[in-house]
């Protein structure tokens, strides 16, 4: 599979104010690739990295060192930024601090307006995103109307409606309860596989990361970890000493298994952990 | 509390009247503001109300909504009433107490104040009661546009306002929050002399101004991360149309500002 995005080697350093030599590495020799179509996830604790990383990906940041490319356009290049930015869409934590309209469709069409898309299109694509989203019938609706879940939906729309080809979300369920939360994770997996959009999700939640593709996990501006799930999930030692938790189902595996309880450590979701527990009913009982 | 505060209210529709070019109706105001200065005299008042009050009938615009629009204005129109009716002499005396006394003028000047006051706070709010907000700033960005060769920016002055009217009541609900969590802590803001009250606001602006910076940050990053880069080859999802409909009013308005004129050079 071709590579949408291609990290190599990036080193990113903050200055606190341009005079001041104080600098914070936020990133630290980061390389990753980031396949088409595919979903990855990325963890890690408060002040890892994993926001500055996302800023990478669309040129809203520039590396320090290395560089970043976009569809075989470097971020670096200014030539070809908005293309970068048309091409990697980005949903933020806060719903709120994203929307500029003050009503739903007037802000979804913020994003084709800006590429200078005629105006027939532009509403032929907001009424498709809204769609996509389930909020077409909120279309007219001012956003301070709606629930937390319901504005990120809003906010996913307007990065839709300029049908990029990879969406990064950083921390997107943050700030919602868990029904919002579950809408928004229905729409990104929907985006991923219906759609065939590259997701890059940023996250807390490690139960939003079990069908992840892959598991990026970051620690103090590196990536210490990469594979698929199941091969993070049973370094639970590892990612313990990362300040990280692992999902509930593995987590319960590891510790029954402490107990003697013949669990395969591979073993990550509820559903799996369901089923294994009750095959094994009878001779879990006799343990 | 802070909630009821109405600005810029819009009365969603679908009149005549809603779907005019904003342009037009921008224009429409000033010039009936216009029209309402250069009267002199009370029956110059008959064109403008007229006008005003065919634009509410054709508006749906309930009269109550434009009444509950005027409530916070009263004040000021007291004011003008009260201080007119003494101030100003002539006339016959048809009041006296001490060194107070109401003439025949002062009321005649009185009323023709407030008259000339209350149907420039409607007719203004109409243009707000019928346009959408988005609208609005694109009406005046249009409008702008030719001072654009001057150096006025008026795309990022409409983006200014649209933002500003995005986030009203988001920070509304914010200061409400804010205010919440202070009243528990025991902060007092309806008593106390004025210094004291104003002192209170300050444990409530300090947060609210941090927060919408923070947001605006934020925003500033959403929007670039959206491919936002000025005015400059944008176009718009509802692109601004002046069709018959807007002609056919902008002659009625002509003709209202017209009789206002003949009439005073008449007179
Ligand atoms: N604008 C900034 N100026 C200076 N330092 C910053 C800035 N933004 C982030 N940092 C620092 O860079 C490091 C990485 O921050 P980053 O926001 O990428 O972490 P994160 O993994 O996204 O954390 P969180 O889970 O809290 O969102 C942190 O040490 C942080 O303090
Ligand atoms: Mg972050």
């Amino acid at each position: 599979m071709e590579n949408i995005i291609q990290i190599r080697d990036v080193t990113f350093d903050y200055h606190r104010n341009s005079e001041d030599e104080v600098t914070i590495r936020a990133l630290n020799h980061v390389s990753l690739d980031i396949e088409k179509g595919s979903f990855t996830a990325v963890i890690g604790v408060n002040g890892s990295g994993k926001s500055t990383l996302a800023k990478h990906l669309n040129g809203l940041v520039l590396p320090t060192e290395g560089e970043v490319v976009v569809c075989g356009f470097n971020t670096k290049d200014n030539e070809t930024l908005w293309e970068v930015r048309r091409k990697v869409g980005m949903v933020f934590q806060n719903p709120d601090n994203q929307m500029v309209s003050a009503v739903v469709e007037d802000d979804v069409a913020f994003g084709p307006e800006n590429l200078g898309i005629p105006p027939q299109e532009i509403r032929a694509r907001v009424d498709m995103a809204l769609q996509s989203v389930g909020m077409y019938d909120f279309r007219k609706k001012a956003p301070h109307m709606l629930s937390g879940g319901q504005k990120q939906r809003v906010a996913i729309a307007g990065v839709v409606a300029m049908l990029p080809e990879c969406i990064v979300f950083d921390e997107p369920t943050a700030m919602l309860d868990p029904r919002g939360r579950k809408e928004v994770l229905d729409i990104i997996h929907k985006l991923n596989k219906e759609d065939g959009k590259t997701i890059v999700l940023i996250t807390h939640f490690m139960d939003e990361v079990v069908d992840a593709d892959k598991v990026v996990v970051m620690d103090n501006g590196h990536i210490i970890m990469e594979g698929k799930p199941k091969e993070i999930f049973v370094r639970n030692e590892e990612l313990h000493k990362a300040g990280l938790d692992v999902p509930f189902a593995a987590e319960l595996g590891s510790r029954l298994r402490k107990r003697g309880i013949e669990i395969p450590d591979n073993i990550i979701f509820m559903e799996e952990l369901a089923d294994y527990i009750a095959e094994n009913a009878g001779s879990a009982k006799n343990l | 509390m802070i909630r009821d505060i109405t600005l810029g209210q819009y009365y969603p529709g679908d009149s005549f009247i809603h779907r005019l070019d904003p342009r037009l109706k921008i224009i429409a105001v000033l010039v009936f503001i216009v029209a309402l200065f250069i009267t002199s005299e009370f029956y110059g008042f008959i064109f403008t109300a007229v006008y005003l009050a065919v634009v509410i009938i054709i508006s749906k615009v309930p009269p109550r909504f434009i009444l509950r629009g005027m409530k916070p204005v009263l004040l000021i129109l007291i004011c003008t009433f009260i201080i007119n009716i003494f101030v100003i002499k002539g006339g016959d005396v048809i009041f006296k107490l001490g060194f107070l006394s109401i003439e025949q003028n002062g009321i005649k000047m009185a009323v023709f104040l407030v008259t000339r006051l209350v149907m420039l706070i409607i007719g203004s709010s109409m243009l707000t009661f019928t346009t959408k907000p988005m609208m609005l700033t694109d009406g005046l960005e249009s409008l702008m546009n030719p001072l654009k060769k001057v150096g006025v920016p008026s795309h990022e002055l409409a983006m200014m306002m649209s933002i500003a009217l995005r986030f009203i009541p988001t920070l509304l609900e914010e200061t409400d929050k804010i205010m919440k969590a202070q009243l528990a802590r025991g902060a007092d803001f309806e008593t106390g002399s004025i210094v004291k009250r104003a002192k209170g606001l300050i444990p409530i602006l300090i947060p609210l101004f941090i927060s919408a910076f923070r947001r605006a940050d934020e925003l500033a990053m959403a929007m670039e991360a959206r491919c936002y880069r000025g005015g400059e080859n944008r176009t718009r999802m509802n692109a601004l149309k002046f069709s018959i409909r807007d002609l056919v009013a902008g002659a009625v308005t002509v003709l209202m500002a017209a009789g206002i004129v003949i009439t005073k050079i008449a007179m």
